[in-house]
């Protein structure tokens, strides 16, 4: 096939890697353009280095979405990963990237040289990604500059699973009713990793496995429907 | 490049760790932090690339801050009571800034010229009355303080302890 001279992508098309979106990407003419991930920059020109669909979420904001399940880490996210190895100074941690990121033992709430933070193998982490690079293993701490742990740390008990990084960030929007509608029903609490892994804990284990599975339907469907959902998931497990 | 850095005044450890510098913190730690991958990537960065229009560009990795994502972890019902604490206050955050950045688009100033007339007419009026009265009334205390440094306080009432928060 003979590429086209100048084919001129617009916005809701689909592009592979090596194509040129240069023309798409400048059409407002303006002076700052946010070029997010799946593209990158050459040169001049902005190249696409995913396949997938042109978008624009917001005003000059350009992105290549894709469906997604293989984590790429990017720094300053929040990821929920497992333990698989500790050694004398790092934990291992799998975050379903390409290799498994490291946590220093001292990068806990109050953790000191002597007071080792009680975390064991196959436990459950809430962190931040630290460093993200192409060529670098990615680093995770558990605290803020500050030494607070916040929201960070060991998740205690509770489910995991693993989802698409599409069906993360659409429960994670604004507007999305799915979790407020489950908050509303049953007490919960749950930790959302931007690497697809979703970490739920209930009061029972019926409870757990009605949020996980409204999480998993949840994919494809509209807010309406996942509200609807919502209301009846609440009366079939209130009968059960 | 070394040079420059070495002029540059830094804050020490020790005032930065204070509880009140959390902004001043985070933005050392990002400088230091854009130094060292400046320096990681020197070689690379070649003078073409430099100077290219490439600065109407800005790189974003992540999807959180383009979707507006919020924070993952959850709790709902009260079942853990301390995270309930951090989301409303992460909620709180938002709608100030909101609240900020709107009234930084519709131009208009925190205080409004009427409110500003109302209490400052009360304070000075406030001062006049008590110059009138002679420097017996010691009420007026906050007052005096931001108005005429060169008039010698009336008298000193007792030491106030300020509030530390």
């Amino acid at each position: 096939m003979i590429p086209t001279q100048d084919p001129a992508y617009r916005i809701g098309d689909s592009v592979l890697p090596g194509d040129d979106v240069s023309a798409a990407v400048r059409v407002g003419d303006v002076n700052k353009v946010v070029l997010g991930p799946g593209l990158r920059r050459v040169g001049s020109k902005v190249v696409v280095s995913r396949a997938g669909v042109l978008k624009m979420p917001k005003h000059n904001v350009f992105v290549v979405d894709a469906y997604q399940k293989r984590y790429i880490p990017v720094k300053e996210e929040h990821v929920v990963g497992v333990v698989t190895n500790a050694s004398s100074d790092v934990f291992r941690v799998d975050i379903g990237a390409s290799v498994t990121a490291s946590l220093s033992y001292l990068d806990f709430e109050h953790a000191t040289k002597k007071n080792r933070p009680n975390i064991q193998v196959g436990d459950v982490v809430y962190a931040k990604l630290s460093t993200a690079g192409r060529d670098m293993e990615p680093e995770l701490v558990c605290v803020d500059s500050h030494g607070k742990a916040g929201k960070l740390g060991k998740l205690e008990d509770g489910f995991l699973i693993t989802c698409s990084l599409n069906l993360i960030r659409k429960l994670l929007s604004v507007n999305c009713p799915l979790l407020q509608a489950l908050g509303q029903k049953w007490p919960y609490e749950c930790a959302f990793g931007m690497n697809g892994k979703v970490w739920i804990k209930a009061r029972s284990v019926k409870e757990t496995i009605a949020i996980g599975n409204a999480i998993y339907e949840s994919e494809l469907m509209d807010n309406n429907q996942i509200r609807k959902m919502c209301t009846n998931l609440g009366l079939v497990v209130d009968a059960m | 490049m070394s040079q420059r850095r070495a002029h540059k005044r830094n804050l020490s450890k020790g005032i930065l760790d204070m509880k009140f510098m959390k902004k001043s913190k985070e933005k050392v730690e990002r400088e230091q932090q854009d130094l060292e991958s400046q320096d990681l990537f020197a070689n690379d960065i070649t003078k073409a690339l430099k100077s290219s229009k490439g600065s109407q560009f800005i790189i974003e990795h992540s999807m959180v801050p383009i979707e507006t994502l919020l924070n993952g972890r959850m709790s709902f019902k009260g079942m853990n009571p301390e995270i309930e604490r951090l989301m409303e206050q992460e909620t709180r955050d938002l709608q100030e800034q909101e609240k900020a950045r709107q009234r930084l688009e519709s131009n208009k100033p925190e205080i409004s010229d009427s409110e500003m007339a109302k209490h400052l007419g009360k304070t000075i009026s406030k001062k006049f009355n008590s110059k009138r009265n002679g420097h017996g009334s010691d009420d007026s205390e906050e007052s005096d303080e931001d108005a005429e440094p060169e008039s010698s306080p009336p008298k000193r009432g007792k030491f106030l302890k300020p509030s530390d928060d």
